[in-house]
């Protein structure tokens, strides 16, 4: 199935968790947020969180900036 | 602390507001310290996968965390920004810019007033970017920010107090600490700031394009405290035209040519 990550495409195994998304793509969980279809998601549930088809993540951290 | 910065709830002795942006990760710690720095904003951005460097990771213990909402261009977005970035679990503090004109990146200062409105009452600590205007920073007072924060001239130009009579306006006016933000291009033009009462200078480009980032980071610290130390001082008055003998005018040695002029 198809998943949209930061506005951009990428396949993703049907019911996968959130969390073993996140780490197959070596993001760092620590410095991250994430939202699921506009809505935050909660640290602790990433792995009970599983990903559908069509689903729109938005993962981020903190840059530098002013 | 005889003489803290108080935002909302929080405290700090220093009065140096420094930004991050712009220079390598690795002259952060230096600058943070050198600047004597305690609280560095940052900015929320896509992550990039397989772990780029953290910038947590280079700022010191105990400096607090101001997320700004760059890249918002109305106050929804802000607020959204807002929220993704307490999230990350790094304090209450936000930075409100919201920015719709690409060339002199003036803040918007209505959609400002309902961001502030809106993060203020979900708990943030809400420090608003903003033109200095004295209706608007009136507006921000009502809307529950913790400060204001008024350019000085515009981001990045290192033009110094450009608006340096308006910002004076909302120091006389306003009963919330007023932050000067954006603009500051020298330690001089920060310790005039001071001087005048502003609560707290924040810098960025001008430390990030100087010559040496950690010295400048110094001199800023230095020149925010004269400041400040000027202000709580009393300024001595100025005296147009005319002068005023600083030396007694009495008691001069005799027969000495031209003393009584001196």
């Amino acid at each position: 199935m198809t998943i949209i990550v930061n506005g951009g495409r990428a396949d993703c195994a049907p019911g996968l968790s959130l969390d073993s998304f996140l780490e197959g793509e070596g993001y760092d969980q620590r410095v991250i947020v994430v939202g699921l279809n506009g809505t935050i998601v909660p640290k602790g549930s990433y792995p009970s969180v599983r990903l559908d088809d069509g689903d729109a993540l938005e993962i981020l951290n903190f840059v530098s900036g002013g | 602390m005889d003489d803290p910065l108080r935002l909302g709830t929080h405290e700090f002795s220093s009065r140096f507001i420094l930004g991050s942006g712009k220079y390598s990760l690795k002259l952060i710690r230096a600058a943070v310290e050198n600047a004597g720095a305690q609280m560095i904003t940052l900015a929320l951005r896509r992550a990039n996968p397989g772990g780029a460097e953290n910038i947590l990771d280079y700022i010191p213990e105990g400096v607090a965390i101001l997320p700004n909402t760059s890249g918002a261009r109305n106050a929804d977005e802000a607020v959204r920004i807002a929220r993704f970035a307490r999230a990350l679990g790094c304090g209450d503090f936000i930075k409100i810019e919201v920015i719709r004109d690409s060339k002199y990146l003036l803040p918007d200062n209505g959609e400002t007033v309902k961001a502030t409105a809106a993060l203020a009452e979900e708990g943030f600590t809400v420090m608003p970017y903003m033109y200095p205007d004295l209706n608007a920073a009136r507006d921000l007072v009502s809307a529950g920010a913790a400060c204001v924060m008024p350019l000085a001239s515009p981001i990045g130009s290192n033009m110094g107090l450009q608006a340096r009579d308006f910002i004076r306006i909302l120091i006389d006016e306003i009963d919330l600490p007023v932050i000067v933000d954006a603009g500051i291009g020298r330690p001089s033009q920060a310790c005039e700031a001071m001087e005048m009462g502003a609560a707290a200078v924040m810098a960025n480009t001008a430390i990030a394009t100087a010559g040496d980032i950690p010295a400048m980071a110094t001199a800023f610290r230095k020149a925010i405290e004269a400041g400040r130390a000027a202000y709580l001082s009393g300024l001595g008055r100025v005296l147009p035209g005319g002068a005023s003998a600083s030396s007694p005018l009495t008691g001069f040695l005799g027969g000495v040519e031209g003393a009584e002029n001196d």
